[in-house]
């Protein structure tokens, strides 16, 4: 392929990617309540949209480059911080890196966002801060792009926090609602948890580095990450763990965090209470992946970590299978979705676990395509009845046919049906799961099983919601009934640009059995270690084809399942309900998470807190004032010293007087014989110091 | 031959006490002035007189030699040192303001006026020549006619019961303490068969090296301080002070805390230096070996500030405040005495100095508040900075001053005092008075509190004459001065030791 | 233009204003105000000349000034500035500026409120200029006298009682301040001279120590006096206890001089002081340091969650940050923890300004700071809500905002050193988050509060103020190195000095 551009100029133009949504959000930001709202819409949409294309030229740049370990643009902005010392120094740039694994990323983020900001249009239209809104999203595109363009963790780590605050933002942006609110700061808060661990890793990742190296190790940056990776095994483990598993073990806390899994998922069900675009685009599209991102960003330190490996592929697994299991019996249509994301996550991070880089990926764009229709056509579906319940909703499919049309895709593609482009991405993942060479022996196999059972309830769910929602009658009532209607075309043509991309998605990923390349797989190869490149035996053909055909059965089982459950016979869920009352109540309480969370650490830390306080108030501040109040007290005593203490004294000493005769009392006539005595016992005094030194 | 030369140098001699005749002229012309004018309503000729009289007195001082440690002068009664020489001035400064503070608040009345000034300029007189004293003997009389004409200073208010009760307190205290003193020089007089300081300290020195002489020099210098004490109104022999103070007049209150006080501390120097001490020539000194003096005196420094300091919180009336403060001061000064050093004698004066104007300055201004029309008591303070700010800012700085806060010139005293000790390394002692510092912030701050923070109880401005004014103008400038530039008074007081 | 003396100049050019207000007859308080803020800024320009002139480079001090001032005790005028001296000076400079327009609404007191003020200025900026031990004791005592009024005067209903506190609490520190400092002027001999020396640079060559200052006890006691001294100051736990009172019963622009440059002085004295005079002690009491620090860090962040009163929040938050500061000084083995906290100083300084002046906003138009008793406040002032919004975030640490690069920087730089101690410290970041969103909650999101529905906006006077330390907030989170570049090479020099 020739150069369309010059890679120099494409370097040049790297900071317009993120700058350009930035720009966007300034204005709207600053200036947004006084523009006209049509203009807010331009520059919301425009700006995602030109970034895009300069992320398109990106990528055909890099196809440009003939030698694939050539691709990849760094563009050095400027120096951002810089300490130095006697042995070394600290040193990061603010550099940007495009290369095969942040083009995709930059796509997908820069291609669904402009089709979200589009989307957002039409949805928001009518709210009174749509310039606050837009401002936000594309604050939020600016925020992501930088986590994707980062030439360094740190910086990484501005945009990994910049996506978490823009996610409080726009979870809360109805902020008048209290519960929306609060929700955005459980994600808030829920992510710096995360982050602690990103950070935490970040600072051993670097010390470790730096005292390996004798201090030639001065940044962060990935290149010289990835070169200076095996000194970490030759650092002394700490607590018979090595330092690679510490460190991967660590980012991958902040993955948990960013990336909704266990124990970290709790705050993405709560993330919907959002405007339903933003569901789609942060919580389903780009945010949620950035873990995923960033592990594999991370791929050359992991592949010398197994057991961290393991750990994120068990907890992938597990995930992906606990989320399933919740989100057969949630009833808001949203709700299920969030579950079903947090379900998706656990796939890609069980691909990361077994080394398939690529194919986790490529199960993040596939899922950023299918998924971000999903909650578009949810968004769509709210935007007609005004509730998020799927026991108000019900055969929607003859109001809105475009919608349940482009929904029906992505329901297909979730389900595992081929050859959508699910079917191809999580099927990858399955196969890489079995043939992967974990520590533990058969856990392989077992997390293949895991998988292949959430496969079959997502079936089952997606099935079950579809039902709910698009078939049989409406259940809203009748005078909802008169009101509902197709959304816009601002709305549908970014569900149809979705629709279609969900459904062919998966050739950029096909898999061996194809005997077609897989492009992706291919694209991504130079920045993955090599070690990265399995899944890809051509022995196993026929292994690869049955195990095929197992998971398309297993969907298939779902989705038939689901269809005998909610449209066939839809008494027998009420059934099964009854029989399993207390499974049934688990499930619909989401395992009692929430409130075992509230219990464990949030109200000990409140009671922390108040204690703390208390502490404060009565103990230390008491101390204060109680020595003041002694001193007080004693100076009060001092004070009457003449009168009370010495006087006493005196008195006492008088009275001795007294009671030797009459003789003395005439003595006693005023204060000022006191004083007197006060000079003898002065003198006296001054006598048993003065012989007592 | 002998007759002609005693004559001939007791004439040179009696240039030496010029400003004790100078006074005692004044002292004269006033009592003559009041005899002849008994009903003289203007009480501003005495004040003149007096004025002129402290003034004039100070005048032959730079027609004499240069002063020298062992230039004395009528049959060795008296000495002509720097110490001497910058004594005198300084008493002097302290009767004028005591003068003028009296004009210019009227608390004595028209017909105790005269006499008022008698006392105060025959006071100073006494204090003059006990200086320069440096005979037992002459000691003696110059610390009676200092104390008997005090006491009288403080029961000057014949009618007022309160005053004269304060007067009777300081008499029978005061005779207690000097028959003591009295007593411990008769000891010393024992010992070494003369009065003249020096011969005595050469007596001294030999004395302690026997332990049986050691005991009775050790009886005498206890008997010493009880008289030293009882002047500086230092613990154990403090307690006359709060009562008397309170029960002065105020301008006289002001001057018994200066100028008594201060003599007593160059006593202290005069006596404790040449007798006890040795080792001038290093500008360190010890103790006679054997007569641990400054540990006692280190201890008593730091009971007394902490007493005075403690004591003074609870006070609500600001003199006998100021009588507590004063005494805590009076620990502050014992720091210099007990450092044995030249730096810490320097240290004494220059506290003595800026102590002069600040501490003058905190009473002038409850003169003048209670001759304004409120009292005493710390109540009649509140808001009193919004009804009268000139005199409450200046109170303000006289304050900070005696607390020892910077830029105001007590916090160079302290720095001066605090320096002294540790050039010693009597550590202890040094974070003692660092730590009284900051308990007399708080009763200090009451003052202020009263006058800045808190709302007033009436509004009506009070009107401070311009003369008042003028005054606290004059303690203003070396208050806040002394603190910024000091280096004049630093040159002064390093060429004194 | 530049006049020479300029840090003279700098210094007392508010001293001047002060002075002229003194003779503005009493019914012009607008001219009193005027003249205030003209005082002010003549010493910013100067500053922000100073900031573009200052030689980067160069480890030694600065636009020195040094005449004799009292010979008797070898004390000299001597001013100078160097890399960490720099950023607070401006800082001073610039907080003075926005605190005089921000105290606009003063009307009691008019001439008696902007003369302390400015005496305060001066007094501020005499400390971080001053290198010898003597002026910089003055100078920081001369700060004590108009905090003491404008808190006592101007404050709170319980002001009296904070006055006071802060009063006692400082002169504390300062008292053993003052004893060390004569045992180091005793302790050291000038070379050049013979004489003992208050001569910060010359007291720092350890070998013009004498033989009992090089005795281990008296440089142990001495450096607990001077770290007493400091640490309440910054405050750190378990000295705060003024802190809380004190913010709370200031009037606005105080509260903004007292966080954000007064509790620097704490750590300033301890780079200036106590480093380069003790620094085998600087060592000996680094992981006691650090392990304060860490209190600092997390026991104020749970007692600012604790806390009723915006004010009160806002005040054990500092003491959080502060810690913040403490901990990134007490590391040695690399300089990225110690340019953290100096970072963190001068963000602190502009974050928490931000902060107290936004309470102020609120409290003049409700007169209450009771969190709890708002309630959706962002719909009533959406560009308050805006402002607070980024001050907040940028007090919790938020990337891209100032205060992340150098809590960054110090817990980066602390790990090398202290690695429990950094991740207990960076589980700090966590309870920020927590408490500084909760506030945002409970004061501005949820249902618009009927009561307050009517609240006027954020005024032009008060945006004014508070966009200039937002910019900059917004500025150095991008691009720290303007500060970074002005202070890495003395701290290179520090932290070389007291490794030895």
């Amino acid at each position: 392929m020739t150069n369309l551009i010059d890679p120099l100029h494409m370097k040049n133009m790297l900071w317009l990617i993120p700058c350009l949504p930035l720009a966007g959000a300034v204005i709207n930001g600053l200036l947004g309540k006084r523009l006209p709202v049509r203009l807010v819409h331009f520059v919301g949409c425009a700006s995602v949209f030109l970034a895009f294309l300069i992320s398109v030229a990106g990528f055909f740049t890099l196809l440009g480059i003939e030698e694939p370990h050539q691709r990849f643009l760094i563009q050095p902005l400027y120096q951002w911080i810089l300490t130095v010392w006697h042995q070394g120094s600290f040193s990061l740039q603010v550099a940007f890196r495009l290369d095969p694994l942040s083009i995709t990323l930059c796509l997908v983020v820069t291609g669904v966002g402009f089709l979200i900001h589009l989307y957002s249009v039409g949805y928001m239209a009518g709210d009174e801060s749509q310039a606050r809104y837009f401002a936000y999203l594309n604050l939020f595109t600016f925020s992501m792009l930088l986590l994707v363009l980062a030439d360094n963790l740190l910086l990484m780590f501005v945009g990994w926090e910049g996506v978490g605050l823009c996610s409080y933002l726009l979870i809360g942006f109805w902020f008048t609602d209290l519960e929306k609110a609060q929700a955005g700061m459980k994600a808030f808060i829920v992510n710096r948890v995360g982050d602690f661990g990103f950070f935490v890793g970040l600072m051993l990742l670097f010390w470790t580095l730096f005292e390996g190296s004798n201090g030639t190790i001065t940044g962060l940056g990935f290149q010289q990450l990835r070169e200076s990776i095996p000194l970490l095994n030759s650092a002394s483990p700490i607590l018979g763990v090595g330092l690679a598993t510490w460190i991967g073990l660590l980012f991958f806390v902040g993955a948990t965090g960013k990336s909704a899994q266990i124990p970290l998922y709790i705050w993405l069900p709560d993330a919907m209470a959002g405007p339903t675009p933003v569901s789609a685009f942060i919580h389903a599209a780009t945010m949620v992946t950035a873990g995923v991102y960033m592990i594999v960003r991370l791929n050359f330190l992991y592949v010398i970590a197994p057991a961290a490996m393991a750990v994120v592929a068990v907890v992938g697994g597990v995930t992906a299978f606990y989320a399933a299991t919740i989100a057969l019996t949630q009833n808001d249509i949203k709700r299920v979705l969030a579950y079903s994301t947090i379900s998706q996550l656990g796939y890609m991070f069980l691909a990361v676990g077994v080394a398939a880089f690529s194919t986790g990926i490529f199960h993040l764009v596939t899922h950023a395509f299918f998924k971000a229709l999903l909650f578009l056509g949810a968004g769509s579906v709210i935007h007609a009845v005004h509730s998020n319940d799927m026991l108000e909703m019900g055969g929607l499919k003859k109001y809105m046919p475009h919608t349940y049309l482009t929904f029906m895709a992505a329901y297909l593609a979730i389900s595992g049906i081929p050859p959508f482009s699910g079917f191809v991405s999580k099927d990858e993942i399955l196969w890489a799961t079995f043939n992967s060479h974990l520590p533990v022996a058969g856990l392989g196999k077992a997390l293949w099983a895991l998988g292949l059972l959430t496969a079959g309830l997502t079936a089952f769910y997606m099935t079950r919601l579809v039902a709910l929602t698009f078939m049989g009658g409406f259940r809203g009532g009748l005078e909802k009934e008169k009101h509902l209607h197709e959304s816009p075309s601002v709305m549908t043509f970014p569900l149809m640009a979705l629709a279609v991309l969900s459904v062919v998605g998966g050739v950029i990923g096909l898999p061996a059995v194809t005997h077609l390349p897989n492009l992706l797989h291919d694209f991504l190869g130079p920045v993955l270690s090599s070690h990265g490149a399995s899944g890809h035996q051509a022995h196993a053909y026929w292994l690869e084809l049955l195990l095929m055909l197992i998971s398309i059965g297993v969907a298939t089982t779902g989705i038939y399942l689901g269809w005998l459950f909610y449209v066939k016979r839809p008494e027998l869920p009420g059934k099964v309900a009854a029989r399993f009352a207390k499974m049934y109540q688990v499930l619909e309480q989401k395992y009692y998470v929430d409130e075992i969370y509230q219990a464990l650490f949030v109200r000990p830390l409140l009671k922390l807190v108040a204690l703390s306080g208390r502490f404060d108030l009565n103990t230390i501040d008491g101390a204060v004032n109680l020595s003041s109040r002694v001193t007080a007290k004693f100076s009060f005593l001092i004070g009457w010293e003449d009168l009370k203490i010495v006087d006493g004294a005196v008195n006492g000493l008088a009275e001795i007087f007294k009671r030797w005769g009459a003789a003395l009392r005439h003595l006693q006539t005023g204060k000022i014989q006191h004083y007197l005595y006060s000079v003898v016992l002065g003198i006296f005094g001054l006598c048993v110091f003065m012989f007592l030194f | 031959m002998i007759p002609e030369n005693f004559i001939q140098s007791n004439l040179q001699g009696i240039s030496f006490i010029g400003p004790e005749l100078i006074l005692t002229l004044a002292i004269l012309l006033i009592l003559l002035v009041g005899v002849l004018l008994p009903y003289w309503r203007h009480r501003i000729l005495f004040t003149i007189l007096a004025v002129a009289g402290l003034a004039g007195s100070v005048l032959p001082l730079w027609k004499l030699p240069q002063p020298a440690p062992d230039l004395t002068y009528l049959s060795n009664l008296f000495v002509w040192d720097w110490l001497t020489f910058l004594s005198k001035p300084f008493f002097a400064v302290v009767g004028v303001l005591t003068i003028l503070l009296t004009q210019v608040t009227g608390e004595i009345d028209n017909s105790e006026y005269s006499e008022c000034t008698i006392l105060v300029l025959a006071v100073t007189m006494g204090m003059m020549l006990l200086v320069a004293s440096t005979d037992l003997l002459m000691i003696y009389l110059a610390f009676e006619t200092m104390g008997i004409l005090s006491y009288l200073l403080v029961g000057i208010r014949a009618r007022d019961e309160r005053s004269g009760e304060a007067a009777l307190k300081y008499v029978l205290y005061g005779a207690f303490t000097s028959g003591t003193m009295l007593f411990g020089f008769s000891l010393l007089f024992g010992l070494a068969g003369s009065t003249d300081l020096l011969a005595i300290s050469q007596k001294v020195a030999f004395a302690s090296q026997h332990p049986q002489d050691r005991l009775l020099l050790i009886v005498a210098i206890l008997f010493f301080l009880a008289g030293l004490l009882f002047k500086t109104a230092s613990f154990p022999f403090h307690f006359w002070c709060p009562d008397v103070y309170e029960g002065a007049p105020t301008p006289i209150t002001a001057f018994l805390s200066v100028g008594p006080k201060a003599a007593g501390f160059v006593l202290f120097i005069r006596l404790f230096y040449p007798l006890f001490a040795t080792g001038h020539d290093a500008t360190i000194y010890e103790a006679v070996s054997g007569l641990d003096w400054p540990s006692i005196l280190a201890l008593v420094s730091a009971i007394t500030m902490t007493l005075g300091n403690l004591a003074a919180i609870h006070q609500n009336n600001l003199k006998r405040l100021l009588a507590y403060s004063s005494i805590a001061h009076a620990g502050y000064l014992l720091m210099g005495i007990v450092s044995l050093s030249d730096l810490g004698l320097r240290s004494v004066v220059f506290y003595l100095v800026v102590y002069l104007f600040m501490n003058v300055g905190a009473f002038a201004v409850v003169a003048m508040v209670a001759s304004a029309g409120g009292s005493e008591e710390i109540d009649s303070y509140r808001g009193l900075g919004a009804r009268a700010p000139y005199v409450c800012v200046a109170m303000a700085i006289f304050l900070f001053s005696l607390i020892g806060l910077p830029p105001f010139a007590g916090f160079v005293g302290k720095v001066y005092l605090f320096a002294a000790v540790i050039y010693k390394k009597i550590y202890w002692l040094a974070v003692v008075a660092a730590l009284n510092t900051v308990i007399s912030l708080y009763y200090y701050l009451r003052i202020v509190k009263a006058m800045f923070l808190e709302k007033p109880t009436e509004t009506i401005q009070i009107q401070v004459p311009l003369s008042s004014r003028v005054l606290l103008l004059a303690l203003l400038v070396p208050t806040l001065g002394l603190g910024i530039y000091w280096q004049p008074l630093a040159r002064v007081v390093s060429g004194m030791f | 233009m530049l006049p020479d003396h300029l840090l003279s100049w700098m210094i007392f050019f508010p001293l001047l204003g002060a002075g002229l207000i003194l003779f503005v007859p009493k019914r012009y308080p607008t001219v009193m105000k005027g003249i205030a803020l003209a005082a002010t800024i003549p010493p910013l320009w100067w500053a922000a000349n100073l900031y573009v002139q200052f030689d980067r480079w160069g480890t030694g001090f600065q636009y020195v000034e040094k005449v004799p001032w009292i010979r008797a005790f070898n004390i000299h005028y001597y001013l100078g500035i160097d890399g960490i001296s720099v950023p607070m000076v401006l800082l001073t400079a610039l907080l003075s500026f926005i605190c005089i327009i921000a105290s606009w609404n003063i009307n009691e007191h008019v001439r008696g409120y902007f003369a302390l003020f400015l005496l305060l200025d001066t007094s501020m900026k005499g400390v971080f200029c001053a290198l010898d031990f003597f002026m910089f004791y003055v100078f920081w005592e001369l700060m004590l006298l108009p905090m003491y009024f404008l808190i006592g005067i101007w404050g709170g209903p319980r002001k009296e009682y904070a006055a006071i506190k802060f009063f006692l609490f400082t002169l504390v520190g300062s008292v053993l301040m003052l004893v060390v400092m004569l045992v180091f002027y005793f302790g050291s001999v000038e070379p050049a001279t013979g004489l003992h020396s208050f001569d910060l640079t010359i007291l720092a060559d350890q070998s013009v120590h004498q033989a009992f200052l090089r005795s281990h006890t008296i440089r142990w006691l001495c450096y607990l006096g001077l770290f007493i001294g400091f640490a309440i100051k910054i405050p750190l736990v378990p000295f705060h206890t003024w802190l809380p009172d004190a913010h709370v019963e200031a009037p606005t622009a105080i509260s903004v001089i007292l966080a954000g440059i007064l509790l620097k002085m704490g750590t300033y004295g301890i780079l200036r002081i106590s480093y380069p005079l003790l620094p085998d002690m600087a060592r000996e009491f680094a992981l006691f340091a650090a392990t304060l620090g860490l209190i600092s860090i997390i026991y104020g962040a749970l007692c600012a969650m604790a806390q009723t009163d915006l004010k009160k929040l806002i005040a054990y938050s500092s003491i959080s940050h502060m810690g913040f500061v403490m901990l990134g000084m007490s590391v040695f083995s690399n300089t990225t923890a110690i340019n953290g906290a100096v970072l963190q100083m001068f963000n602190h300084g502009t974050v928490t300004a931000m902060l107290f002046l936004l309470v102020g906003v609120i409290y003049d138009r409700a007169h209450i700071r009771d969190i709890d008793s708002f309630g959706g406040l962002a719909k009533t002032m959406p560009v308050y809500a805006g402002y607070t919004g980024l001050a907040f975030f940028a007090a919790l640490g938020l990337p891209g905002l100032s205060s992340f690069i150098s809590e960054a920087l110090v817990l980066v730089g602390s790990f090398q050193q202290y690695k429990i101690i950094t991740i207990t410290a960076t589980t700090g970041i966590i309870l920020t988050a927590a408490y500084f969103l909760w506030t945002m909650q409970r004061v501005f999101l949820g249902p618009q509060n009927k009561k307050w529905a009517d609240l006027p906006e954020i005024s032009l006077r008060e945006a004014f103020t508070l966009t200039p330390l937002a910019l900059i907030v917004v500025l150095l989170g991008f691009y720290p190195m303007p500060v970074l570049d002005l202070i890495g090479a003395t701290l290179k020099h520090t932290v070389a000095m007291v490794v030895g």
